[in-house]
């Protein structure tokens, strides 16, 4: 009888142990790492947030989290992405180079690679997209750019036509590409960059894809680096006062894009954060918040600072 | 017939030193700095160990490595000119790295390092601009010894927002072929810097292997992030197999500056 009781105490000791873990696994969320500035800000900033004036964005007290899809892709898929995003060498011309993570083409001045797990990818006409002159030589003459609102249109044709842009992305700016020689700018091309927008919020991290035009509106360059997402769950947010107590510690991503001084919280904005890291060390897009805010003294040049930290509180998830 | 003998043997010793001085010349010597601890700034870690770490285990095959100094082994004096208190151990290799922070001024930036040259001080105590912990464009001339390519993995030490920080940038340039950077705020991550060694390797051009890396891993926070490389003409194709001869200093008549931008 004992000899049972202890048994029976041991097994629903281990039953226990193991659907405490299960469900640790299940409801754990990995904690955002959120890349930081190469920035130093010295310690006499005070960061300064005065309830009254902060415009706070959104009322919501919860937040999805969505899950990153997994993929394997193949070799096949590779030149088949290889060809939607531009690439015109014949398949029979291309060099395939298989690795474990991701699978990379070359053909006659195109370089492509895949992740395999992701679908990110890169494709790149690389001694046109790093060159001021007409097919990288300057015997050509320099290019003849098409504008950055034309730029822009081009770009989004090519995805659409493509199948590259889904619906969550949204064109965010253009900006051109320039070399100095000589005492002389020289514009090289265009970037046209599409940033996501998920539940109508901003998704901060490398979620983007990226189109360079160059002489006459050719493509020279297309970089899809985002994941497929699908809905995960719902968490409670941190309460706001919470986390800007990480940001004045300074346990936040924090970029100062003028002036550094004392900073006062302007806005507070509900987004989304996406990372590039592997799927087995990040599985989920996590809410974030993004404190925006002025300078002291220099105000009049807008929000010139923000600081990004987690929304989820990971102690209780 | 024992003279040919002797001129065969003779020919091939010299063939033989000939081939063995050529894989010398062309195998770089690397050295490295890398910060993530940055507890005397009051700071959570940053990647800056962790970068260069792996951009040098990407690389190490082909390299001979000089030095790896990380966090309070890192120091301000490794990077600035021996005529402004540096001891020239960056310039000392032909590939130089720096990752971690940069500190900004209206006319001039900064490698920001945690320790003081070896000594510990507070730098909220102290002040953020003391030359101790910081690698000023001022003091920095490299290449009169032996480097020829710099990294510099951290914020605006690219930047020619302004004709004086135009001016310290050019003056950098004292035998350096290429200097990849960027020109405004950027994110440390250390992927980056395993992608950037791939490039390297597989032999692509040093100045677009340093961008195409940060194409993939700069990050969107709402500020536009920027790259700076800039170099002598002639090395603007430099790869790993290039050679590893003095570039002359800075003129405007040969020299380029290229800005891409990559979120």
């Amino acid at each position: 009888m004992r000899s049972m009781t202890y048994r029976t105490v041991l097994s629903m000791a281990v039953v226990m142990t193991a659907v405490f873990a299960l469900a640790s696994c299940v409801s754990g969320i990995t904690p955002l790492k959120i890349a930081p500035s190469g920035q130093h800000i010295p310690e006499r900033v005070d960061f300064l947030y005065y309830d009254d004036s902060v415009k706070v964005t959104f009322k919501q007290q919860s937040a999805n989290i969505y899950k990153y899809e997994g993929k394997r892709l193949t070799e096949n898929d590779a030149v088949r992405l290889f060809q939607n995003a531009g690439g015109v060498a014949l398949e029979g011309d291309l060099l395939v180079v298989s690795e474990q993570d991701r699978i990379s083409i070359e053909g006659d001045g195109e370089y492509f690679f895949l992740e395999r797990d992701t679908g990110r990818f890169c494709y790149s006409k690389r001694d046109k997209v790093y060159s001021p002159y007409i097919d990288g030589n300057p015997a050509n003459g320099v290019k003849v750019l098409v504008g950055e609102e034309r730029a822009r249109e081009l770009a989004e044709s090519f995805l659409l036509a493509n199948d590259l842009l889904p619906s969550d992305f949204h064109f965010s700016k253009a900006s051109t590409n320039y070399v100095e020689t000589e005492g002389i700018t020289i514009p090289t091309n265009i970037t046209v960059f599409f940033n996501r927008r998920v539940e109508e919020r901003n998704v901060y991290g490398v979620s983007r894809i990226v189109v360079t035009v160059g002489h006459q509106g050719e493509i020279e360059e297309v970089l899809k680096l985002h994941n497929d997402i699908v809905p995960f769950r719902t968490v409670n947010l941190r309460p706001i006062t919470d986390a800007f107590e990480d940001v004045k510690q300074r346990r936040a991503s924090i970029t100062f894009d003028g002036p550094i001084g004392n900073a006062h919280v302007t806005r507070v904005e509900l987004a989304y954060y996406e990372d590039s890291v592997p799927l087995e060390e990040q599985p989920y897009m996590q809410p974030i918040y993004v404190f925006w805010g002025v300078v002291e003294d220099h105000e009049q040049l807008g929000e010139v600072w923000n600081a990004i930290v987690p929304a989820i509180d990971y102690h209780k998830h | 017939m024992k003279g040919t003998v002797k001129v065969g043997i003779t020919l091939v010793i010299v063939i033989l030193l000939m081939l063995g001085l050529t894989s010398l010349a062309f195998a770089w010597s690397t050295g490295y700095l890398g910060v993530s601890n940055y507890a005397q700034c009051g700071y959570e870690d940053r990647a800056g160990r962790q970068y260069v770490t792996n951009l040098h285990n990407e690389i190490k095959s082909w390299t001979s490595n000089s030095y790896i100094k990380t966090d309070n082994n890192a120091w301000a004096k490794h990077m600035i000119v021996s005529q402004s208190g540096g001891d020239g151990t960056a310039d000392s290799v032909n590939f130089f790295a720096w990752s971690g922070h940069g500190l900004t001024t209206t006319n001039y930036q900064t490698a920001h390092p945690n320790s003081a040259n070896g000594t510990l001080l507070n730098h909220g105590t102290y002040g953020e601009l003391i030359s101790d912990y910081n690698a000023r464009t001022f003091e920095i001339e490299w290449g009169p010894d032996k480097m020829r390519w710099a990294t510099m993995y951290t914020c605006r030490f690219g930047s020619w927002s302004n004709t004086t920080k135009q001016n310290y940038y050019k003056k950098m340039f004292k035998g350096l072929r290429l200097f990849m950077a960027f020109d405004t705020v950027m994110y440390l991550d250390s992927r980056e810097g395993t992608e950037y060694g791939k490039r390297l390797t597989n032999g692509q051009y040093i100045r677009t292997a340093f961008v195409d890396a940060a194409k993939i891993y700069q990050k969107n926070h709402g500020f536009t992030v920027k790259t700076a490389v800039g170099g002598w003409n002639s090395a603007w194709n430099d790869t790993r197999y290039s050679s590893t001869s003095r570039a002359p200093n800075w003129s405007d008549s040969s020299f380029t500056r290229q800005v891409t931008t990559v979120s």
